[in-house]
This record gives C-alpha cells, sequence and structure tokens, in this order.
C-alpha cells in the first residue's frame, strides 16, 4: 500500500508524536535520506507546535492538515490551520551565542523552521493559514 | 512514549527522560525541575540516555530549569546525548551553555569535584 501523504489531526501537542511519524514516513518514501528527513520532522514538529499553541491557542478544538507534495526537486509539507495567522518569516532571530543568563527564552522553535528548511512560504486566506515548508531532496 | 523518571544519586536529583521531548511532554519536565527546586533541590542531572529527539520546548524548559539553579548556587547538568539530540543542542549553541557529560555517572560526580578540577566544562560566555 502506498505511503498516505496527506493527514488531519485535532490541534492537540499530543498529536505532535503522530506528525513527527507522519512525515518522516512520506520523507522517507518522497526520496529524502535519513537526515534530511529528520531535519523536516523538526521544522514541522516546532510549526506544529506554533499551530497548536498560538494560532489556536490552548484549549481550542482546531484542525490542523498536513499535506507532503514534490515540487521538482523539493519535498513540500503544507499546514493549513484556521487559527489566527502568524508568518514566522517576520519573527526576530534569536541570538544563539549568548550566555545562558542571556538567552531569549523564546524565539527557538522559528529559528530551528529556517535552519532546517530551505524556503518558508506563509500566507492567509478566506479559507485559513497556509505554511509551506520546502526541503530540497538530495 | 515519553516518560521521566526521578532517581536521587548521591544527593543529586536524576531525572530520566525516554523518548520524544516534545511540546506535550516538556511541560511535565518543567515543572519537575520547578518543584525540585522549589524545595531547594539545586544539583540536577537530565539523562538522555534514552530520548530520541528534543524540540525548542525542550530547550526551554532545561534553560529556565538551569538559570533558576544557577542563581539558587546550583547547576542542571546534562548527559548521554545521543549524536541526533546532540546535534539539536549544537545548532541551538545550547552546547555551549550546558555541561554536558558523556554518563549520568560522570555527571553525577561532577557535583563533587572542586571547582577548576579535571571536570571537562563548557564556558558559559
Amino acid at each position: 500500500m502506498a505511503q498516505p501523504l496527506e493527514l488531519a489531526v485535532a490541534s492537540d501537542p499530543a498529536n505532535l508524536e503522530q506528525i513527527a511519524e507522519f512525515v518522516t514516513a512520506a520523507a522517507a518514501a518522497l526520496g529524502l535520506d535519513e537526515q534530511r528527513a529528520f531535519e523536516l520532522q523538526m521544522a514541522v514538529d516546532e510549526a506544529c507546535t506554533n499551530i497548536i499553541q498560538h494560532a489556536y491557542g490552548p484549549g481550542v478544538a482546531g484542525e490542523i492538515l498536513i499535506r507532503c507534495e514534490i515540487e521538482g526537486d523539493d519535498l513540500v509539507v503544507i499546514l493549513r490551520d484556521r487559527g489566527r495567522p502568524f508568518d514566522p518569516n517576520e519573527a526576530p532571530q534569536p541570538d544563539t551565542t549568548c550566555s545562558l543568563e542571556e538567552r531569549q527564552v523564546g524565539g527557538l522553535g522559528i529559528y530551528f523552521m529556517r535552519k532546517l528548511t530551505d524556503r518558508l512560504v506563509f500566507r492567509c486566506g478566506p479559507e485559513g493559514n497556509e505554511l509551506r515548508l520546502y526541503k530540497r531532496r538530495h | 512514549m515519553s516518560e521521566l523518571r526521578q532517581i536521587e544519586r548521591h544527593g543529586v536529583l536524576v531525572i530520566a527522560a525516554e523518548g520524544r521531548i516534545d511540546a506535550a511532554i516538556s511541560p511535565r519536565l518543567e515543572e519537575l525541575l520547578r518543584q525540585a527546586l522549589a524545595g531547594g533541590q539545586t544539583r540536577l542531572v537530565v539523562d538522555l540516555a534514552a530520548v530520541t529527539y528534543v524540540s525548542s520546548s525542550c530547550l526551554r524548559a532545561l534553560l529556565v530549569g538551569a538559570r533558576q539553579a544557577r542563581e539558587q548556587k546550583g547547576d542542571l547538568k546534562l548527559c548521554a546525548l545521543a549524536p541526533r539530540v546532540r546535534q539539536i543542542f549544537a545548532l541551538a549553541g545550547f552546547d555551549q551553555v550546558f555541561e554536558l557529560w558523556d554518563s549520568c555517572q560522570q555527571a553525577v560526580s561532577s557535583f563533587a569535584a572542586p571547582p577548576g578540577g579535571s571536570a571537562h566544562t563548557w564556558a558559559s560566555d
């Protein structure tokens, strides 16, 4: 049976593990090596965490749709939600070189998303939010 | 499945984590650390031997715990990071701000070592 390339889950941190398993399996099926699949899984985990914690917020029964596609040389993970719009490209970058005492507590998730993908494209409209995470396959 | 176990070793509280420490589990880790520190236990080791993945939420929990522990003249040290987990720490620059030990025993013993001893520590600046 072919690997399913779409998953719909409720906005709940308990579903992050299922999302990770789905992305890892889909990435392998679509030709990413283990390292790149791990990096993509991590970026998606951080993106979904943001959707759960910030776009919908605690206790809101929203849905997250996750779809994997091939686009040229890239594998694209498309995340759709109907929470508050948030473009990760507009968030400030944390300083990853300062001491423990000076470290910012937030911002690391966005940093990982940017660092571990080749491109992030966000758009929002009447249909809700869409974040596309691009990762080159080779 | 992810799990957090607490073990007391020579006056050091070891929290042994297992599996994925993502945003579903990190609040529990943060709460365990908070409770330990509130109870005066400031010598902490988080054993990551059985951990396969940490997200930014876990790093945040560790950062908050370590900062509080150091404020209380203790420390939070980490041990037995798998290569993938170490890679995440390096990406965030967290390998520079935490003491990372190869084994739990080394991390626990390091609390007894005199300052400036042979322990391989990482500078925090």
